[in-house]
């Protein structure tokens, strides 16, 4: 549990970092009156209702209520040339202060125009918004969307000359708004997405440490038996010094395959994953091992109930966390003993294990969330991520499909298809 | 301290029969030669409920199947007959110990030891919550 709550706190952490807004605007214009205008405009006389960034009511609210109006604080940077504008873009970047928009004239004197100019800007600022301002109709928009190319279509808009004081205030609070909230919400994601991977690492540690608590009792029964018949042997004949060593190489060997167990479901080695063929009745088998003394406390028998060709293409070690995860599941279900019962089914390509428990199922209406992440039916118990990881190596790691049904009967079955070969 | 009888009848449970086999083992070599042992709780339980049984110790391993040693534990205190009769339970390294500590202690324990253990430590677990003298023993 302390490993979930420590996610929550690089999660407080990660999204404290306040995401600044981004203002400045390039204005390319040879024109020296017109370029003037745009001052006018966008630094002197913009006064607005500010654009609320978050939630629903927090917009209703500035509707609702007086709202003291606001500056947009546009940080201007006004250029004559193509040479001139390409030279900001360079220096505002070396700098890390892009610019958001630019409002870019299209004739302008010798040399490339605004529309080649602003694929230029493109290239070197990807995240750049470009409105085209142009006196003449010489070039319609689907030809300069030809131009601009399909990936830009949603980051360029055309203004006609002469243009009014309110089209380019209106469009400049536009585009730095919408310029500002995808560049927030593509930092959230990516966030979001670090979170979801340390996630991930934090339940496969977690499904460590429940197998870790049974490999320690294990332990503590082994070196009992070592310690116990040595000490024994110390004091007792020949016979008995032999008839103990013997057990303490029983012992040994014991301790030795639960810790060779043990360390491949912990260190995978590496976080590729890599696969081989494989036979699903032996790793089947390595994960009953590990749980082998949670199942026994709990009174859990298993059944093998179909043992068709258990071949399989994965990587052993995510496979067998699957089934730890489903087994600790299906134990769960059952807290007062029970069954499980294990089938292996040939599907061509595809082998099938199947995983009934004889607990009390899931109801409908849980049925469609249990692969939602945090989603629990155990209340503290579960971390709600079990299943979702399952599914997510089952499917995602290997091509294969990752299901879950009531049975009629009574208890809850899983379902996991492997593929037997190398999946393109 | 109490006199120190090695004749006393030893109750031993343990799910784990390479365990019980040592545990007893070094109870006989203790010179405790009366012991009971079941590697079944169940049965271990039937044999408490039985007052016919004469039983001076209870030394418990805590997680078995079906019945966990502090079930057992309450059924030892649960009975009129058994209130008193010392108990020493077993336990594991790291499986929770302190949270089991405390339960098995409400519950009136005598003793706990952690698995793996060495002769010396378990005949002071034993001679102590027997009140017997370690020193008297030896000089007799």
């Amino acid at each position: 549990m302390s490993a979930l709550r420590q996610l929550q706190k690089n999660y407080e952490q990660t999204l404290d970092t306040s995401f600044q807004w981004n203002y400045r605007i390039l204005v390319v214009e040879d024109q020296k009156e017109v370029a003037q205008s745009y001052t006018d405009i966008l630094e002197h006389s913009a006064k607005v209702i500010p654009l609320q960034r978050s939630s629903r009511s927090a917009r209703i609210e500035s509707v609702n209520q007086d709202s003291p109006e606001k500056h947009f604080p546009f940080e201007l940077t006004i250029v004559h040339s193509a040479a001139e504008a390409l030279d900001a873009m360079k220096a505002a970047k070396a700098k890390k202060q892009s610019f958001a928009i630019g409002f870019i004239d299209v004739l302008l004197g010798d040399g490339m125009d605004g529309i080649e100019l602003l694929k230029e800007m493109q290239k070197m600022d990807e995240d750049f918004y470009g409105v085209l301002v142009t006196a003449y109709h010489d070039r319609d928009v689907d030809s300069i969307h030809r131009f601009l190319g399909e990936d830009k279509v949603d980051q360029w808009d055309y203004l006609n000359k002469p243009f009014t004081n309110g089209e380019i205030l209106q469009k400049a609070r536009n585009y730095i708004s919408l310029w500002n909230l995808q560049k927030e919400s593509k930092i959230r994601e990516k966030e979001m997405q670090e979170l979801r991977n340390q996630v991930f690492q934090s339940e496969r540690f977690s499904t460590v440490a429940a197998v870790a608590r049974g490999v320690s009792h294990e332990f503590g029964n082994i070196l009992l038996q070592i310690m116990g018949k040595a000490e024994l042997g110390q004091m007792g004949d020949e016979a008995e010094k032999t008839h103990s060593l013997e057990k303490i190489l029983e012992a040994s060997i014991r301790a030795n395959e639960i810790l060779d167990r043990f360390n491949h479901l912990a260190n995978p080695g590496n976080t590729e994953f890599p696969k081989e063929s494989h036979n699903i009745h032996n790793i089947v088998s390595s994960a009953l091992d590990l749980m082998e003394h949670q199942l026994k406390t709990q009174g859990i028998k298993i059944c093998k109930i179909k043992s068709d060709n258990g071949k399989v293409f994965v990587n052993e070690t995510s496979i067998m966390q699957v089934l730890t995860n489903v087994f600790i599941n299906a134990s769960h279900a059952m807290p007062g003993g029970g069954q499980i019962d294990l089938g292996v089914y040939d599907q061509g390509d595809f082998c099938v294990l199947k995983v009934r428990d004889y607990g009390t199922g899931i109801a409908d209406k849980d049925l469609e969330h249990v692969f939602d992440a945090f989603y629990t039916t155990k209340g503290k118990k579960g971390t709600g991520l079990g299943l979702s990881i399952c599914r997510e190596i089952v499917e995602i790691e290997h091509s294969g499909h990752f299901k879950l049904y009531n049975h009629e009967v009574k208890g809850l079955v899983i379902e996991i298809q492997l593929p037997r070969k190398v999946v393109a | 301290m109490a006199q120190t009888d090695l004749n006393i009848q030893i109750l031993v449970v343990d799910d784990d029969k390479q365990v019980l086999e040592v545990i007893v083992e070094y109870l006989e070599y203790f010179g405790l030669c009366n012991v009971k042992s079941f590697s079944s709780a169940q049965q271990a339980l039937t044999y408490i409920q039985d007052t016919r049984n004469v039983i001076d110790l209870v030394f418990s391993d805590w997680e078995m199947k079906h019945l966990s040693g502090l079930d057992l534990l309450k059924a030892v205190r649960g009975n009129p007959h058994r209130k008193e009769t010392p108990f020493i339970m077993v336990t594991s390294q790291g499986s929770m110990e302190r949270i089991k500590i405390t339960r098995a202690v409400k519950s009136k324990v005598d003793a706990y030891i952690i698995k793996p253990f060495r002769a010396e430590t378990l005949k002071n677990k034993i001679w102590d919550v027997l009140e017997w003298n370690q020193e008297d023993e030896q000089a007799s």
